[in-house]
């Protein structure tokens, strides 16, 4: 899919581990790992608040969009 | 994951499938040992076979109904029935035999697929992609079963009735229907189209995060 998620990289950017971000955003680490490994086929807009509150982020910052994927 | 719990429905579908299957596993061992017994010439002449007879026939013997106190003469007509052999000769015995293990096998078969379709649905495992399989299989089987029934019937008018001599019954060229089981293959086969478009839409929603 050409929407890249990039999770891992706001992850180490923040220095926040999975289990962290699972905690703060209440989302199971079965899910957050789909999301990370880029096998989700659709985001709510909940969950991309959430995960943009918990890293002080913005929705851009997560997804990326990549013409040649 | 929330732990599925089955609704009162499927649980009673569930357990009256699973005393059918293995009430009919019961028979179908008895069928497999009454088989082995026949094709080895155990009976001899002895077996008082009744097979299923799927042609109409006409009585020529009437009777009368009693209604309102009064007494209406009646005819049986367009019936269906069994045929007694009366002390079947053993080459007669072993093609039925092989007939009857052939439907008994299939009945099995059905069954068996209903059994594994069931404890999916049992589990909260409802559109998964083994459950499709089942489906289809289950919808083909029942068109094999229409088309034995087809078959039978057939062999029946062709091989048996057109040299049967009763007296007072006169066979019609009318054969019993079982085009039911045309309708349920059809209309399983379009479940399972169904449940393809709901595996679908579940995989989407588990897939959303």
């Amino acid at each position: 899919m050409a929407i890249i998620i990039n999770l891992d990289v706001m992850l180490a950017k923040r220095k926040m581990s999975l289990t962290e971000l699972s905690e703060k955003v209440g989302i199971t680490m079965a899910n957050l790992s789909v999301l990370k490994t880029g096998k989700a086929r659709a985001m709510r807009f909940s969950t991309l608040e959430s995960i943009c509150v918990a890293l002080d982020c913005q929705p851009g910052d997560i997804l990326e969009y990549n013409r040649d994927k | 994951m929330e732990r599925f719990i089955a609704p009162l429905s499927i649980k009673i579908i569930y357990v009256l499938n699973e005393i059918i299957f293995w009430l009919f596993s019961l028979v179908l061992v008895g069928a497999i040992v009454f088989s082995v017994v026949i094709l080895a010439g155990g009976l001899k002449n002895d077996l008082q076979l009744h097979a299923g007879l799927p042609i109409a026939f006409n009585s020529d013997a009437t009777g009368f109904i009693m209604a309102a106190n009064t007494a209406y003469d009646v005819q049986i007509v367009e019936a269906y029935g069994k045929l007694h052999f009366i002390n079947t000769p053993p080459y007669i015995a072993k093609r039925f035999v092989i007939t009857m293990l052939f439907a008994c096998g299939i009945m099995f078969f059905i069954l068996f697929t209903i059994r594994m379709f069931m404890r999916n649905v049992r589990k909260g495992l409802i559109f998964e992609y083994k459950n499709i399989r089942l489906l289809r299989r289950l919808s083909y089987i029942l068109l094999g079963f229409w088309g034995f029934t087809k078959l039978y019937s057939w062999m029946m008018m062709k091989f048996v009735v057109s040299k049967l001599h009763i007296g007072t019954v006169e066979f019609s060229n009318q054969y019993q229907n079982f085009n039911y089981l045309l309708i349920i293959s059809l209309f399983i086969w379009a479940l399972s189209h169904i449940f393809i478009v709901g595996q679908k839409l579940r995989e989407e929603n588990t897939l959303t995060i």
